[in-house]
């Protein structure tokens, strides 16, 4: 098989930025594992549900709250449209009723985190993401230096941040020059 | 001036270095650089904007307009700082700015002298006036004036520091930190509201911090903060100023994190630019303390009352031992008995005609001599003050006895207090005027989502400004659904004298003649003289937005902190008017000046805009390709071997592709999942020819219009199933093609069953072309069958490379043998390095955007130089793809007359005689006449084409079709360099496809 | 800052959007041959004082484009809508 190769292979090297002392942050990063999106017209939620429900996801899940189950997790980025992660191969899925697609290769995983992570997201997004506001499980789809994004809330201090892979070393060196004045720790794969 | 050995909230176990000018200045922590200054005597610190008059410090915050100085050095140099809210810190470097060779002694100090000429309205009349069409005269006088009037000097070094954004949400946003801000905050945190607290002062308690320490408000005060330091819903912000208040309740604040140290320490920001959120905002930032104007009202040594209070108190300063205070209200009493307490000899000029023995008891008792019913006329001193001209007024200001002439080092002066009303009037609010209090307050309005609190409002003694605070809190946090009690207000019984009483607006001293005695200021920040505001209105000046304009009275940095009322009550009376019939001008952001860096944040150099890389980019820098920019996207320009140049290189590698083979990343194409029952007919819709019959497995080249009929994009569609298709445009117009189609899908064609989704990121894409890419991809991708039967133009297949599965499409863009071949990103670099290991045997090269520009200039293909949004499908030769027989995108409007007009210039190509080629952008004239005006075209496209051995370009002409042959010139006029051409067909190169053919 | 209330992901700062277009005209249908209704489409506007209905895309989100209304006068921000729930 041939190397797969990160988009964030010139940055996942372990390392230490910014401010001395504690830190405040620490960013990663990890490949999608089988990103599909399944989308469809006027009987859209039927078409999903039968989909979903094969995957042993219940329900549709909301605009902000994702639906996961068996390690995986369903967005409603659009009213007919929904992103699905470790979906395996839905290419079958596709008729008349529901178009499928792959981006698997489209997107990659930024993982911020540590106690100041929330911080960091609020120089970055225009959000109120304090804990009350964007508690864990819940999802944005939003801008971060204008580039289109989709941040999970993994927990109190963690997020997980899909960004488009020819976007991607853009937006992690944003994030990394946001973060520095807490201290940043780049954790390597 | 001397520093007093007790008292005031600076710390004499901290002794810091300060310098202005090179002097060394006796500092300590909790130091402005003003009250170091004056702590060190230091009376002359800046020049004036336009006389260049010796300025002094004259406030204490952050109206201030004199004390403007050059702070720190090298690449952290800053202009135009106001002294008076700089935090001293160890190392402060200063300088006097506007003034040559120093601030004590200033050449441009001459310019006074002519200020009958420099008076309102001076540009215009220079402009329109009798040095009108003089324009040699103009541009040496301006040279002059440019250099002697303005503030202070910038660098040019880069600010070694970082600045960041960051965004807040919050129900209640509480603007300053005094007495009704500490209130209104603590109804608020109380009742759970999320509460944000501002104070641009580095300390809290606003007015308070200008009362001798340790008196009762200072007690109120820390146990308020006490208080409210506890609660974890409130966020106290000092050395932060809200700047702006803007539309969808979002304010602009800027937080000076280390602006009191040297040097931002441990990789900290400079500046923070708070972007909040708040549902209500209280606007609790008091009011400025206004000037009296009378004759030399700005010599160093004349200071707002207010002022002169706050060096003693807070910095334990003594600021004059020979002092007269001047004042039409209550609130100089306490300036003049603190100064009589701490040894000065204090004469108290009261210009009201009576007073109430209450309020002048204590100020007799402290030992002030007190006159009743008289004003200052005139200051006089040559660089500060040495005495003051006192006369006996009557109720207008106007002197009606003999002057009197009182030594002093010091005139305070209180002309009453303008509430700072700015913020609300960025939120278009008109402030109305308060006869009381002589002032403009903010309209109190219902459900606003600012209101106002404290002096502010105009209140009238500490308890009222308490209460007001409180009240203002609890309603905003009702108001944003906090109806947790507020508890008990923190009550302060203290009902004494307070500012703003007893107010007579009486605010200019003139002599019997009506007019004041010499220069007389309304504005100091730009030299707007009482005698400005007469000529204004002398010459027909009404509006008092006019009026600002004309004399430039209250713009800039001042935005009528301290000449707003002055010049307005001026106006007035001119007009016989009230002053609310004439009215005030609108405050706009920000309120003091911020920096661009704090607006800007990390937005610069690198990140001042998102860059995008293709998933092989990291090989093309590693095996030296030269960079371009392509929009966001950087792409390799060309890769330069052992002393090649951007020519000699890109003229091997295009020669390379059509001799050999060669590579390239196409990554950056535009690529649109097109999927749906409906896909079809949307196709259909979108571009010019039709794709009802296209079968799975082929491709079709297609061209797509505006609504308004001209090209907007071209590119090749691939069917990949029944209901899917692969859509790829141009690089730059790929965000503009998917929103267009959006647009469609979600408004008029809403019955379509199609969806769109960009797989721009899903797939790479790399083309191979040249006579040999047959049997490197052949022999790469075992079992694809990519014969000239098999696969012939236009068709594409699946192959797997070591289990990973790609598509090739056979497709030409540089008219070889070519492939593009799509390869899912995350595999794109270690396909691409496979094609180049193994490709060495056929003498593959990768080539880049130079190359491939020359590859299809050649071949005559248009690109972005020609679908420039001004071609149409006839000028560019591509109207024979445009279907009758549906309707698409621009298909009516591209038929407008206008667009059919047979002289529109027509692609055409170029043979550009002699050795050096066009540049794009040359306008086409004719062989003979003038070369004058728009010409018969233009060059688009231009390069030195290996395969013709000469310079060749693609250009726009006039009725082109007809004029192959012809010999046309080429000027570039801003190389100044004109050129002959042939023109010939645009398909300079095997016009008849042959070679993509193979 | 114009704070749009885009119906899929709730309140979000106008930078997170483009302004697309006039939401007031309709498009012309596919099968109109004649060129004064393309004429209108394209070119021809008013310019209302007051409120105003527009077309937004929330690019930077969604991705769904909006029908807002916006008052020219006041720069107030009323209802916002997905475009394709607007009856054209």
């Amino acid at each position: 098989m041939l190397e797969l190769c990160s988009p964030l292979n010139s940055k996942l090297q372990a390392g230490r930025f910014g401010a001395q002392g504690e830190t405040g942050i620490a960013l990663g990063g990890r490949p999608v594992r089988d990103l599909w999106q399944i989308a469809g017209w006027g009987d859209f939620e039927a078409a999903a549900i039968e989909v979903l429900s094969d995957l042993g996801l219940c329900g549709l899940g909301s605009y902000s709250l994702a639906s996961r189950a068996k390690g995986r997790t369903a967005w409603r980025i659009a009213p007919d449209k929904i992103l699905i992660e470790n979906a395996g191969n839905l290419s079958d899925y596709m008729s008349a009723n529901l178009a499928t697609l792959d981006l698997s290769h489209a997107r990659t995983v930024i993982l911020l985190s540590g106690t100041q992570a929330r911080d960091v997201l609020s120089q970055l997004i225009a959000i109120d993401v304090t804990e009350t506001a964007f508690p864990e499980g819940r999802f944005l789809q939003t801008g971060i230096h204008h580039v289109g994004v989709l941040i999970q809330c993994m927990g109190q201090n963690a997020f997980e941040i899909y960004a488009p892979v020819t976007w991607a070393e853009t937006v992690w060196e944003v994030i990394c020059e946001n973060a520095k004045p807490f201290g940043v720790e780049i954790v390597a794969d | 001036m001397k520093r007093l050995d007790t008292g005031g909230r600076i710390d004499r176990s901290k002794p810091l270095s300060v310098t202005f000018d090179g002097t060394a200045l006796p500092a300590y922590h909790g130091d402005t650089l003003a009250s170091a200054m004056l702590a060190g005597d230091t009376m002359v610190v800046g020049r004036s904007f336009k006389y260049h008059r010796p300025r002094g410090v004259y406030s204490a915050g952050v109206e201030e307009p004199g004390a403007m100085v050059h702070l720190r050095d090298g690449n952290r140099h800053e202009p135009n700082a106001r002294a008076t809210v700089v935090e001293a810190f160890d190392g402060l470097v200063s300088s006097g700015q506007n003034a040559w060779p120093n601030v004590r002694f200033d050449v441009g100090a001459v310019n006074g002298l002519f200020s009958p000429f420099l008076s309102a309205g001076f540009y215009y009349k220079t402009f329109i006036g009798p040095f009108k069409n003089t324009t040699k005269f103009w541009m040496m006088c301006e040279a002059f004036i440019r250099k002697a009037a303005g503030m202070g000097r910038g660098t040019y070094l880069e600010d070694p520091d970082h600045y960041e954004k960051r965004n807040a949400f919050c129900d209640v946003l509480v603007i300053g930190g005094g007495v009704a801000g500490l209130s209104a905050a603590l109804a608020a945190g109380r009742s759970g509201a999320k509460v944000i607290l501002a104070e641009q002062d580095f300390e809290l308690g606003g007015a308070v911090l200008s009362e001798p320490i340790g008196g009762e408000d200072e007690a109120w005060v820390e146990a308020v903060l006490t208080e409210l330091q506890s609660m974890e819903n409130v966020r106290i912000l000092t050395r932060t100023t809200a700047f702006g208040a803007y539309d969808g309740d979002v304010y602009g604040l800027v937080e000076r994190v280390s602006d009191h140290l040297k040097a931002p320490e441990n990789h900290q920001v400079r500046q923070r630019y708070w972007m909040v959120h708040a549902e209500r905002s209280i606007l609790a930032t008091g009011a400025i303390e206004r000037p009296l104007v009378f004759g030399g009202n700005d010599k160093p040594g004349v200071m707002l009352a207010n002022a002169a209070r706050t060096y003693l108190n807070r910095f334990a300063i003594l600021p004059g031992e020979s002092v007269v205070v001047c004042t039409n209200n209550d609130s100089a009493y306490e300036t003049a008995a603190e100064l009589a307490r701490a040894g000065a000899t204090v004469t108290l000029a009261e210009m009201r005609a009576s007073v109430p023995s209450s309020l002048t008891h204590e100020a007799t008792e402290a030992g002030v001599s007190i006159l009743i019913g008289h004003a200052v006329l005139e200051a006089r001193g040559k660089s500060r003050v040495a005495s003051a001209v006192v006369v006996p007024i009557d109720a207008s200001g106007q002197a009606s006895g003999a002057p009197k002439t009182i030594p002093a080092d010091l005139i305070a002066t209180s002309g009453g207090w303008s509430p700072a009303v700015h913020l609300w009037s960025h939120l278009f609010g008109k402030p109305i005027y308060n006869e009381d209090a002589a002032c403009f307050i903010p309209r109190s309005e219902e459900n606003h989502k600012m209101q106002a609190a404290g002096t502010a409002m105009a209140t009238t003694s500490l308890s009222e400004t308490i209460e007001q605070g409180f009240d203002q809190g609890v309603k905003a946090a009702q108001a944003t659904g906090h109806a947790k009690e507020c508890g008990a207000r923190p009550d302060h019984f203290m009902t004494g004298a307070y500012w703003q009483r007893g107010i007579e607006p009486i605010w200019a001293v003139v002599r019997t003649n009506g007019k004041c005695q010499g220069k007389a200021f309304v504005d100091f920040q730009h030299d707007v003289k009482i005698s400005d505001i007469d000529q204004a209105h002398l010459e027909g000046y009404v509006s008092v937005e006019h009026l600002k304009r004309y004399t430039t009275t209250g713009m800039a940095t001042d935005q009528g902190k301290l000449s707003n009322v002055n010049a307005l009550a001026r106006m007035s009376e001119l007009r016989g008017m009230k002053i609310p019939e004439v009215g005030t001008t609108t405050f706009r952001p920000p309120f003091t000046p911020i920096s661009m860096a704090s607006l800007v944040g990390h937005e610069h150099g690198k990140h001042f805009r998102p860059t995008r890389l293709s998933p092989i980019h990291h090989w093309h820098v590693e095996n030296g390709a030269k960079m371009t920019e392509a929009g966001a996207w950087m792409r390799p320009w060309y890769y330069a071997e052992a002393g090649e140049g951007l020519d000699e290189a890109y003229i091997r590698e295009a020669a390379h592709v059509r001799e050999h083979v060669g590579m390239v990343d196409v990554s950056t194409l535009g690529k649109i999942a097109i999927q749906g029952p409906d896909a079809a007919e949307f196709l259909n819709r979108m571009y010019v020819n039709g794709w009802k019959t296209l079968q799975v497995g082929r491709l079709r080249y297609g061209v797509m219009l505006r609504e308004d009929g001209f090209v907007m994009d071209d590119g090749a569609t691939a069917r990949l199933g029944e209901h899917d298709y692969f859509m790829s445009t141009t690089t730059a117009n790929a965000a503009k093609v998917l929103a267009f189609s959006e647009h469609l899908l979600q408004t008029a064609w809403k019955d379509l069953k199609v969806h769109v989704t960009t797989v721009t990121d899903q797939w790479a894409a790399i083309a191979v072309a040249g006579p040999k890419a047959r049997d490197l991809l052949s022999n790469v991708f075992k079992g694809a069958d990519l014969s000239r039967e098999a696969l012939p133009n236009n068709h594409f297949t699946y192959a797997k490379l070591d289990g990973v599965a790609v598509r090739i499409h056979r497709m030409s863009y540089s008219g070889e043998l070519a492939y593009e071949v799509y390869i899912p990103s995350g595999y794109a670099r270690a396909v691409w390095e496979t094609l180049h290991e193994q490709g060495q045997k056929y003498r593959i090269k990768p080539y880049g955007t130079e190359s491939m520009s020359t590859l299809r200039i050649e071949k005559g293909h248009v690109a972005g130089p020609e679908l420039e949004g001004r071609t149409t499908m006839k000028d560019l030769g591509l109207e024979a793809f445009a279907s009758s027989k549906k309707p698409f995108v621009g298909s009516v409007l591209r038929k407008r007359p206008v667009l059919e007009d047979p002289e529109r210039p027509t692609l055409v190509g170029l043979e550009i005689d002699g050795a050096t080629g066009a540049k794009s952008g040359s306008i086409l004239f004719p062989k003979t006449g003038e070369t004058k005006g728009h010409g018969d075209g233009w060059v688009s496209s231009t390069t030195y084409s290996p395969a013709l051995g000469k310079n060749i370009a693609l250009a726009l002409l006039k009725n082109g079709s007809s004029r192959k042959g012809e010999t046309v010139r080429v000027v570039n006029f801003i190389g100044n360099e004109t050129l002959t051409a042939k023109v010939v067909s645009h398909h300079f190169f095997d016009p008849k496809g042959e070679r993509q053919n193979a | 800052m114009i704070r749009i209330k885009c119906p899929i992901c709730g309140l979000r700062n106008e930078t997170e959007f483009t302004y697309g277009a006039d939401a007031t005209v309709k498009r012309p249908e596919m099968g109109e041959q004649e060129q004064q209704p393309w004429v209108d489409y394209v070119f021809n506007r008013d310019n209302p004082r007051g409120w105003h209905k527009e077309y937004w895309h929330h690019v930077q989100g969604c991705r769904q484009w909006v029908v807002l209304e916006r008052n020219t006068l006041t720069h107030e921000i009323g209802e916002c809508k997905l475009a394709r729930e607007v009856e054209q």
